[in-house]
């Protein structure tokens, strides 16, 4: 397993296939913008032993969005779990160019609906290391990082939520706690998969702004994963067209181009593409 | 028995002792029922413990060639084993845990029987498996008092290590926590708890101390706060009433602190149905 498989058919040019699909590819970052630097990683399925990715030289930068897309099985969860620190590379590097605080909003929160833990004890947790005294051991009381944990909340537009049961948010509600609990680590990079899962497209809309804003008043740098092409479009600075190697890097207008999606995703291109906001 | 004649039972050294030991366990046992329920492990709690009796059924057996030897440290020991390796046939294979847990207990529970009849003792079997709180003397109360100490501690401490991984493992993986290692502790926790406890409800009622205060809690609790100090309540005033009712009514101990906290979950039921 460990020789480098052959490249699978996506259907892009890199593939031997004779569809004219550009690959455009921005310029290197300068050095001091640079948070984190993949030098031709390899990413294997956990269990399976199968490549999910490979080949994959990226750069993220400090304050810019970058959208992963490309077709079911592409490798971009696999992507974004290395950048998390929850999966090694199999081949290749990865560099941490700076000392890096990172957030990370899962895909999936499945858990029990029912569970008895309000958003604003989910969010204290982040404190509980700490706390001292008899608040170390025992959930009773205020904790003395409440406040920070529910002006978060205000800043994210979800200050009502605070007493409200976990397990009964709606998907939109879920996704702002999650990234409120990220962002009480004060990350300098927020890593968010699939993001717009079970959010209508009010909701959208209003976590693209969220997004902006954040990266606007933090400075935070976002890699998001996403089916989502309108999504990645109105909101990235740089996407990542993934079908388990790099098959485009650029702006929105680069890559979200008909003839680019067409060699990815084929038949399953998503209609109207070329009519997307870009922003 | 009047209240009078209750009081004066606290004279003998038997009842001090039953009352110290159901105040020590039952709000230690509730505090680690809050966890397990929440983990969805209360099977594995109940597995435990009726595998402790094979435990039980070791240390006589090795007491043929040595003895003087202990027993708690061999149920230990034995309930430390199978609860590690449970969770490692979990890690390794594709089986589900319910079905894990039912061939490890059953089997154990199994051999335990199996040893006890051919050591001729058979006659045994009631007090393990039902247990005799009375029967605790100073070094039970020492015991308890340690592992009541330690569970507060332990579970307290990485409180937020164990509710990450109920909502979301990979949030405590990003942040550095040691998810597989803290799962296998929390394993080793409950076999060690129920080591402790088995001579006070035995092998057969035990769970029951662990889980239902916890999932009585549950039942009115709106927040993890709520579910914490209603479980320790709970877990306390069943363990000491339960023994005040087995004195005024004659009964054993163990069913008693049972019966008394099935009482309580029903009154909960009664409460949380009124309020939705």
């Amino acid at each position: 397993m460990n020789s480098r498989p052959p490249l699978p058919a996506c259907g892009c040019s890199d593939c031997g296939e004779t569809l004219p699909v550009s690959h455009p590819l921005r310029a290197a970052l300068a050095a001091d913008r640079v948070l984190l630097r993949l030098e031709n990683a390899g990413i294997r399925y956990p269990g399976s032993g199968e490549w999910a990715v490979h080949g994959v030289s990226l750069e993220i930068g400090s304050g810019e969005i970058v959208a992963l897309i490309g077709p079911n099985g592409a490798g971009k969860t696999s992507l974004l779990r290395v950048l998390a620190g929850l999966q090694p590379l199999a081949e290749g590097s990865l560099a941490r160019l700076r000392p890096l605080r990172v957030g990370y909003v899962p895909q999936y929160q499945a858990f029990d609906r029912n569970l008895p833990v309000s958003v604003l004890e989910f969010l204290s947790l982040k404190f509980q290391q700490e706390e001292r005294g008899w608040r170390r051991f025992l959930p009773i009381g205020r904790g003395k990082n409440e406040e920070k944990a529910l002006a978060l909340l205000g800043e994210l537009g979800v200050a009502a939520l605070a007493r409200r049961p976990l397990g009964s948010l709606s998907g939109g509600e879920m996704q702002r706690v999650f990234i409120a609990y990220s962002l009480l680590g004060d990350p300098a990079l927020l890593l968010l998969d699939e993001p717009m899962t079970g959010v209508d497209i009010k909701g959208g809309s209003l976590f693209r702004d969220l997004l902006l804003d954040l990266r606007a008043r933090r400075g935070l740098a976002i890699v998001m994963v996403s089916h989502d092409l309108h999504m990645a479009g109105g909101v990235a600075d740089v996407v990542v067209c993934l079908n388990r190697h790099v098959c485009a890097v650029g702006t929105p207008a680069e890559v979200l181009q008909d003839h680019v999606l067409a060699g990815v995703y084929g038949d399953k291109k998503p209609v109207g593409t070329a009519a997307m906001p870009l922003s | 028995m009047s209240g009078h004649d209750l009081l004066g039972l606290w004279q003998f050294p038997f009842v001090r002792h039953a009352l110290l030991s159901a105040l020590l366990l039952g709000p230690a046992c509730a505090y680690l029922g809050v966890f397990i329920t929440l983990r969805g492990m209360s099977f594995f709690s109940d597995a435990l413990a009726h595998a402790a009796l094979t435990g039980v059924a070791i240390g006589f057996l090795l007491q043929t060639f040595w003895p003087g030897l202990p027993l708690l440290p061999v149920v230990l020991l034995f309930s430390l084993l199978l609860a590690a390796g449970m969770a490692r046939i979990a890690e390794k294979t594709t089986l589900r845990p319910d079905a894990i847990i039912a061939f490890s207990f059953t089997g154990s529970v199994a051999l335990g029987v199996a040893v006890l009849s051919k050591l001729g003792k058979y006659r045994l079997l009631d007090g393990l498996l039902f247990g005799d709180i009375y029967a605790s003397g100073t070094a039970d109360l020492w015991a308890e008092a340690a592992l009541a100490l330690a569970l507060f501690a332990f579970l307290g401490w990485n409180r937020r290590a164990y509710l990450l991984g109920i909502v979301q493992p990979d949030l405590a993986r990003v942040e550095g926590l040691p998810v597989a290692r803290l799962n296998l502790l929390f394993a080793l926790v409950v076999a060690a708890t129920v080591t402790v406890c088995i001579k006070m409800l035995g092998t057969l009622l035990l769970s029951g101390l662990i889980v239902i205060p916890a999932t009585a809690a549950r039942l009115v609790a709106k927040n993890f706060a709520q579910l914490t100090v209603i479980a320790l309540a709970l877990g306390g005033t069943a363990a000491l009433g339960g023994i005040a009712l087995s004195c005024v009514f004659d009964l054993p101990a163990g069913p008693s602190i049972i019966l008394l906290n099935i009482a309580l979950l029903l009154g909960c039921r009664g409460v949380g149905s009124r309020r939705s």
